[in-house]
């Protein structure tokens, strides 16, 4: 019974954690804009996101190396460091738009202004991540980051469009009109890679490492990839659904984070508003977290410094600084007024460079036997993993000129 | 013969230099236009943002710190566009419309304004008619820009 407990925690709290500031703002603009047909663009991330998932958590809980350490040893010290710090540099870009996100969220529920709520934000999580355990970080943002089910109802409320729903699984053009083709593909290009951020693997091997999984712990890991994972992008197709539903039938580019909750207000009223943005805050609260930890893991990793936060504060002293200059750096960045939902933009697209070089490594691991040994990839899982790697690499190139065609996908 | 090569050459020259500032103003031209229409369908969306608003507002279907904060958030977009638009040099031909679309937002920006600072149901429904204005005279602009 207790066991499985724990499988549906960690599947819930999977759930709470899917949707970043990422998910929130390239889904419902894309809904608004296209309506259903890029739905199918949150599979393909999901997807993707769910192998590489699944194969870190499982090299972590084998082998107990954490992504960037394999990074570091398969690509070697130079090209590991350029990695670094361009992983590094997207990462805390990243964590300060989460940190703006949370800071506007706060705002409009309690009205309180803007320097008050960003001083209460960051005060909030250094307090937060530095006194609570892992386990208690991770589960308390992720189990009322579920909070965002809220968009799920007011979706399920203004009914379901089963035609649509199925020409969005497949990819067509908008109404085949070309002019469009472009600004559609970096929708696409965003929504796949907000899904499969860098940060997300980084957090989710190192969390595999400060909870001390063993091969006993790989069924969790498998339920947590494949089932929190799927449920997770339910919720991002809701966004994209509500915003084709609402904001495109009223004519409303979603350009702000929290224009989406009108889409709920507007079917549940002023409760349901309350709770969508009380969903909002946590679940890119736990995006802030799992942003500032992952660099800081990240770099000592690298350097070979103790790590984490299962360890004494003073044992891991150069690992809790850095976090903290991070989430410093983010409250400053955010205090000159940068829009987060612009940079959040930015952060993902350059993200999308950053993808091979961090997924190549776990695949080469996770596909090697004489490293894995019975837990190596099996033969469907290498092709897919394959397959991922290559769209990775597709995304990679294509990102940054799409984003220049399209001026950001506004054209 | 060699002089006769050499006309030719300038004037080939002086053709393709031509055809390139032809080009180049074209293509300012058409970026103006696209930036114009661009800032009059960003206007439109928040003036439309605005009146879904104060409706869900009215109905009692939203809080007043999401009302007052959202609409702040909102006059600070329309402001940095009234910048942009402000800053805009122009060839004689979109005057009008730069000019139009200019007067639009700021009667917008006026409006958020007025919205933040007095939330009560009368001023909204005051405002919500005045709305109504302003998204005529942009959605009349927006087809000059198709």
């Amino acid at each position: 019974m207790n066991k499985i407990f724990q499988i549906t925690l960690g599947i819930v709290t999977a759930v709470g954690g899917f949707i970043d500031i990422g998910e929130l703002v390239f889904s419902v603009h894309a809904g608004a804009r296209f309506g259903f047909l890029l739905l199918w663009a949150i599979i393909v991330g999901t997807i993707g996101i769910t192998i590489y998932s699944e194969m870190c958590g499982r090299i972590a809980a084998v082998i107990h190396k954490p992504v960037f350490i394999l990074v570091k040893q398969r690509l070697g010290y130079n090209k590991a460091l350029t990695v670094l710090i361009a992983s590094t540099a997207l990462s805390v870009l990243t964590c300060a738009a989460e940190v703006g996100g949370v800071t506007i969220a706060l705002q409009l529920l309690t009205g309180i202004d803007y320097l008050s709520s960003l001083v209460l934000t960051i005060t909030g999580f250094i307090v937060v991540v530095w006194l609570a355990p892992f386990e208690i970080i991770e589960k308390m943002f992720g189990l009322l980051g579920v909070l965002m089910i809220i968009f799920l109802v007011a979706n399920v409320q203004t009914g379901v469009h089963t035609q649509q729903l199925l020409q969005g699984l497949t990819p067509t053009l908008p109404n085949g009109n070309t002019n469009q083709l472009f600004p559609y593909l970096y929708f696409a290009v965003g929504i796949i890679s907000s899904s499969m951020m860098p940060y997300e693997v980084y957090f989710y091997s190192s969390g595999g490492i400060e909870e001390k999984w063993t091969p006993r712990k790989l069924l969790d890991n498998h339920l947590t990839a494949i089932i929190g994972m799927s449920l997770g992008a339910i919720l991002s197709a809701s966004l994209m659904m509500l915003g084709a539903k609402v904001f495109a039938v009223y004519q409303i580019s979603p350009d702000l984070m929290e224009t989406s909750v009108l889409a709920v207000a507007a079917q549940l009223g002023k409760w349901g508003a309350v709770l969508a943005l009380l969903g909002i805050l946590f679940a890119i609260g736990g995006a802030v977290i799992e942003t500032c930890l992952a660099s800081a893991y990240n770099i000592a990793q690298f350097f070979e410094w103790p790590w984490g936060l299962h360890m004494k504060k003073e044992l891991a002293r150069a690992f809790n600084i850095t976090w903290i200059l991070i989430l410093l750096f983010s409250f400053f960045v955010i205090l000159v007024g940068i829009d987060p939902v612009d940079l959040v933009e930015y952060a993902v697209i350059f993200s999308v460079i950053a993808l091979p070089f961090t997924y190549y490594p776990i695949l080469q691991v996770a596909n090697n036997k004489n490293i894995m040994g019975k837990y190596a990839n099996g033969k469907l899982i290498k092709i897919l993993g394959w397959v991922y790697f290559f769209i990775v690499c597709i995304l990679a190139l294509s990102a940054i000129p799409l984003m220049i065609i399209t001026h950001s996908g506004k054209v | 013969m060699k002089q006769l090569r050499k006309v030719l050459f300038i004037a080939a020259l002086i053709a393709v230099v031509a055809a390139g500032i032809i080009a180049f103003v074209e293509n300012q031209q058409k970026v103006d236009k696209q930036f114009l229409k661009e800032a009059n369908t960003n206007l439109l969306s928040y003036t439309n943002e605005t009146s879904t608003m104060l409706d869900l507002y009215l109905a009692g279907k939203l809080t007043k710190p999401y009302l007052k904060i959202h609409t702040g958030y909102l006059n600070k977009k329309t402001l940095n566009l009234f910048e942009q638009i402000t800053t805009m040099d122009v060839p004689p031909t979109y005057q009008t419309a730069l000019h139009q679309t200019e007067d639009n937002a700021l009667q917008l920006s006026q409006l958020l304004s007025s919205i933040g600072t007095k939330p009560t149901p009368d001023q909204i429904k005051k405002q919500r008619i005045q709305l109504e204005k302003t998204k005529q005279q942009l959605t009349q602009l927006q087809k000059q820009y198709e």
